[in-house]
């Protein structure tokens, strides 16, 4: 198999990784997408996808207002708020 | 000590006044306190004082709200609980406190039962051996040299100890087999969709299943009546309905055929382990069952099968983890999670999303039609839950491919979505206990806890308890 890409994988999850780092995951990772790739040779003949093993599907329940979380206990948890809002860090510039 | 009971006795002597649940938390709580140092089954321990009040004002109704009433449990740090830090092992989440809680929280409160903590585990459940925690890892009770097996580890120490009654674990790939297993309890993964799975840390959610692990089948069967059923808060609950599960556990074995999966005791299995499996077998031979070999030929593959889904999921369900709304940020996962993170994020990646994940889904249904087949010719299949007992601490650390071949035996149910109950089979010569599983058809939870509950009438490796907490120095 070809070098792994790893800092775009890196870059794609969303996860910051040293230059250590992304040499130990490089190696790991590599041996176990190796492995994973027997799935490559496996005769799956005419079989569809399975995506869930549940038979209900299209599960609806009535429209209609029921009780959630007030804005003061969904705010509880986060890092920053301001002004009863989570604050993000901008992804558009200035300009 | 009073937890080592069954809850159906539990039950009895509460309703006859006999013991008061403030009696059951008190003894609870000191065990668990007095245990976790060692074995680190526990990641939050309630207080006492809150502890007491609410066992009091249980033990002051007329009317039990359940056949649960009163009794203390622990839930996996996995579980969403109201004012209860809820870490799902991880530093991630080392301070989160659940505005709300999880359904099979929540039923349980209904049903009066009384939480006393909640369990460490595997960060985010990855992993089977309880190390990969951001958190002291947790020791086996049978030897602290030894992992308890994971990703519920905790829960299985907690129950194995007697500390608690019982536990609520959850099940991805193995996650609640594996540790009963290894510690020597009984654990349910259930259908997927039997129980709700709201309110519970998402590792992959097509395979993510919530189940009970205690001391017994009889035990199980009580926890699952209370559990079990549709849920308007997830829709992926099933909406049949659920069974009286703890009725009546008796069943005529002369009517049960038993099929014996050969793949799953072929090359890599444990020679003391499969001798322990075969010998369960054979009791249920003698008890009256037809034993049959079976085939299930994709078995060698489950683990890139299994893995391709359940590390794509994975990265899914974890992009969640930004550190806006709660939580810390990326960097606190551990290195498991990171190395499932990516694998699944490769495994989706454009270019190779039709060679890992769609190829997997493809196998997924090619296992179904497996299992399917042999459905048709027997009731269960019997086999083992690990290759191996319970590894020394650090052994599976450093490999991170043979960690997931250890759950080879188990990921295929996940992946199937039926049930499979683990119970108690037996130990090997260095005092380990092992486990087999009874695997099912979908829904047939009621059987195979009677078909568990035969093997318990006829054996007692259910009833053993660890030497570390020592009640019965002659045993």
């Amino acid at each position: 198999m070809k070098k792994l890409p790893i800092k775009h994988i890196a870059n794609l999850a969303n996860l910051s990784l040293s230059e250590k780092e992304l040499a130990h995951f490089e190696q790991q990772l590599g041996s176990t997408i190796e492995y994973m790739q027997q799935i490559n040779q496996l005769d799956t003949g005419s079989a569809s996808p399975t995506a869930r093993v549940f038979n209900d599907a299209n599960v609806l329940r009535e429209d209609r207002t029921t009780a959630s979380l007030t804005q003061v206990e969904a705010l509880k948890n986060a890092s920053r708020q301001h002004q009863g809002y989570f604050v993000v860090d901008a992804i558009l510039d200035k300009e | 000590m009073l937890l080592n009971t069954s809850i159906s006795q539990l039950e009895q002597s509460l309703q006859q006044k006999k013991i008061s649940s403030v009696e059951l938390v008190t003894e609870a709580l000191s065990q668990a306190t007095a245990q976790n140092k060692t074995l680190s089954d526990f990641i939050t321990l309630r207080e006492k004082e809150a502890l007491l009040t609410q066992a009091s004002s249980l033990d002051a109704m007329k009317k039990p709200k359940s056949r649960l009433h009163g009794i203390p449990f622990s839930l996996k740090d996995t579980y969403a609980t109201k004012d209860v830090l809820t870490t799902a092992g991880s530093n991630v989440l080392q301070s989160f406190i659940p505005p709300y809680n999880a359904t099979v929280y929540q039923k349980l409160l209904d049903a009066g039962a009384i939480l006393i903590g909640k369990n460490n585990q595997d960060a985010f459940g990855h992993g089977s051996s309880n190390e990969n925690t951001d958190f002291s890892p947790a020791k086996n009770p049978w030897n602290t040299q030894h992992i308890p097996g994971g990703s519920s580890g905790g829960s299985a120490i907690s129950i194995a100890t007697r500390a608690v009654s019982f536990a609520i674990g959850e099940d991805t790939g193995g996650s609640i087999r594996n540790p009963a297993s290894m510690c020597g309890i009984s654990g349910l993964k259930v259908t997927y969709g039997r129980v709700s799975r709201y309110g519970a840390v998402a590792y992959a959610s097509s395979l993510d299943s919530v189940g009970p692990m205690a001391k017994s089948a009889e035990d199980l069967a009580l926890i699952l009546e209370v559990i079990a059923g549709a849920d308007p808060l997830d829709a992926t609950t099933a909406t049949r309905p659920s069974e009286p599960y703890a009725t009546d556990l008796n069943t005529d074995m002369k009517k049960v055929v038993i099929g014996n999966p050969k793949e799953f005791f072929a090359e890599g299995i444990d020679p003391e382990v499969k001798q322990i499996v075969l010998a369960a077998a054979e009791e249920y031979r003698q008890a009256g069952a037809t034993l049959e070999e079976v085939s299930i030929p994709f078995l060698e593959h489950s683990i890139a099968i299994y893995y391709s889904l359940a590390m794509s999921e994975a990265s899914s369900n974890l992009a969640r983890y930004d550190g806006v709304r709660y939580g810390a940020s990326r960097d606190a996962f551990t290195q498991e999670n990171k190395r499932r993170i990516m694998g699944g994020t490769f495994a989706l990646s454009s270019g190779y999303a039709d060679k890992f994940y769609k190829t997997a889904q493809k196998a997924r249904t090619v296992l179904i039609e497996e299992y399917a087949k042999v459905f048709q010719k027997c009731d269960v299949l019997l086999a083992p839950v690990t290759p191996t007992p319970a590894a020394q601490l650090g052994q599976l650390l450093n490999d991170p491919l043979t960690i997931l071949l250890e759950d080879l035996y188990t990921v295929t149910i996940n992946t199937v979505g039926v049930p499979s109950l683990a119970i108690p089979a037996g130990f090997t010569k260095n005092k380990l206990p092992v486990g087999m599983q009874l695997i099912g058809k979908k829904y047939a939870e009621r059987q195979l806890l009677q078909i568990g509950h035969a093997y318990q009438q006829r054996t007692d490796w259910h009833t053993q308890q660890p030497p570390t907490i020592g009640t019965d120095n002659d045993r």
